[in-house]
């Protein structure tokens, strides 16, 4: 079965080529030029790889996709683009693509990329799969380590110790007191941190709004998110975003 | 003034990188064309002269760039004048070429995206080389319409342009994903095809 590559470039020219370039060696290519149609594919394509132009219509739109594949899907990514300069390469690396392709690039290049990205691909799932089989010393316990998922996925809500309690199956003194024996903060600590990185990730990737990240994050009002921030990172999120997004 | 000197300093970085950036992206242009053109069978009537005539409308394009940005202030804006383009690289044409008639109506004012006129000077070069094929002359007008530049040509020995797309169809795809890419499209009338695409 041929495997699935989604071309994600808005340059009609250039998506044509790499097109081509794919067929002939074998992949199964769709291509998109924007941000939503790149969503809808994740569901119909269901691309086992993405090539990601930086710029799409909106200027740096696809770094936006790229912070959306990290947070969300598993599916590794290459930034294909012209620029090379220090400030654009921070900022994508805080998407954590598995590669970056500079144009003008060469058949050889993209190929050589998309292999290298699918055989990592494939030997971290089969680490994934020894590690299941031949569980290592575990670094959390299991309770602790139910509390830290269930904060993962409700980053974007409001999250309530006594939620954590329920999950980790403990007392509410001896989750407490394991939570920070374990993980080296308090569960509010932690919490804090965590919706703070993803604050600082969506101010320098995304267009989104300071009103629209805190609502994501689960604050009821922007000064109670601003005020956190400012706690955090010692800069308001608009003078943030100032500072890192050229 | 320490402070003014620092703020040009950093528009003139910008200036710079922005530059890099899409000569970068114009470059990877120029050699899509070369892949595709493999890729689709697009055989030219002189390929060594539809690739010379690619680097020089590059050339061409970066030369008006670098002095339109070179102004008092450094502008954000990427656009080139449609009209000092056209004359220069008609001129750039007309010395190999000399089947080549245009006429630039009213378009003094028009400014297009560097990148839009990157395009517009290739499919000028695709038409060329049809115009080479059919040893042919070629007339081509290039005037403004509310927010569209149109650009018109016709060949002396077609009679019905009409039929422009039937009889170069097997050469198309080029043609074709260079008008998308432009947002344009293509009018075929009896004595002109139009292509009008629209600008900021």
């Amino acid at each position: 079965m041929k495997t699935k590559v989604l071309v994600v470039e808005d340059d009609k020219l250039v998506s044509y080529e790499i097109k081509s370039i794919l067929d002939n060696n074998g992949f199964d290519v769709d291509i998109c030029d924007s941000y939503s149609c790149c969503i809808k594919n994740l569901d119909t394509f269901k691309p086992e790889l993405i090539l990601l132009d930086i710029d799409l219509h909106k200027k740096y739109e696809g770094i936006q996709i790229g912070s959306y594949l990290n947070s969300k899907v598993n599916i590794p990514f290459i930034y294909i683009t012209g620029y090379t300069d220090v400030e654009t390469l921070k900022r994508i690396q805080t998407t954590k693509p598995v590669g970056y392709l500079s144009k003008p690039f060469r058949e050889i290049d993209i190929i050589n990329n998309i292999e290298l990205a699918l055989y990592n691909k494939k030997a971290s799932l089969d680490n994934n799969k020894k590690s299941e089989e031949q569980p290592e010393e575990r670094k959390y316990s299991k309770p602790i380590k139910r509390a830290l998922e269930y904060i993962d996925t409700n980053i974007n809500q409001e999250i309530k110790t006594d939620e954590l309690i329920r999950v980790s199956g403990w007392s509410k003194f001896h989750f407490i007191r394991e939570f920070a024996k374990e993980v080296g903060m308090t569960p509010y600590q932690y919490i804090f941190d965590e919706k703070m990185k993803l604050a600082s990730s969506k101010l320098k990737n995304t267009y989104q709004t300071v009103k629209e990240i805190a609502f994501d994050l689960g604050y009821t009002s922007n000064s109670s998110f601003t005020n956190a921030f400012v706690k955090h990172s010692g800069l308001s999120p608009s003078n943030f975003r100032k500072k890192y997004c050229r | 003034m320490t402070n003014e000197i620092k703020e040009d300093h950093e528009k003139l970085r910008e200036v710079l990188d922005k530059t890099l950036h899409r000569f970068k992206n114009n470059l990877q242009t120029q050699l899509s064309l070369m892949n595709i053109q493999t890729s689709t069978n697009r055989s030219y009537f002189d390929d060594k002269k539809v690739i010379v005539d690619r680097v020089f409308a590059l050339t061409h394009v970066y030369d008006l760039y670098y002095r339109s940005s070179k102004g008092e202030s450094l502008s954000e804006d990427s656009s080139v004048s449609l009209q000092s383009f056209m004359l220069q690289f008609f001129q750039y044409l007309q010395t190999s070429t000399p089947k080549i008639d245009f006429d630039l109506i009213e378009i003094a004012e028009v400014n297009v995206d560097v990148d839009n006129l990157l395009l517009l000077s290739y499919i000028l070069v695709e038409i060329n080389d049809f115009r080479k094929n059919l040893d042919d002359t070629l007339t081509i007008e290039i005037s403004r319409k509310d927010n569209k530049v149109l650009f018109k040509f016709s060949f002396s020995s077609i009679e019905n342009h009409e039929n422009f797309h039937e009889l170069f169809e097997d050469q198309y795809k080029i043609f074709d994903l260079m008008v998308m890419q432009l947002k344009g499209k293509f009018d075929y009338k009896k004595k002109f095809v139009r292509l009008s695409f629209p600008i900021l």
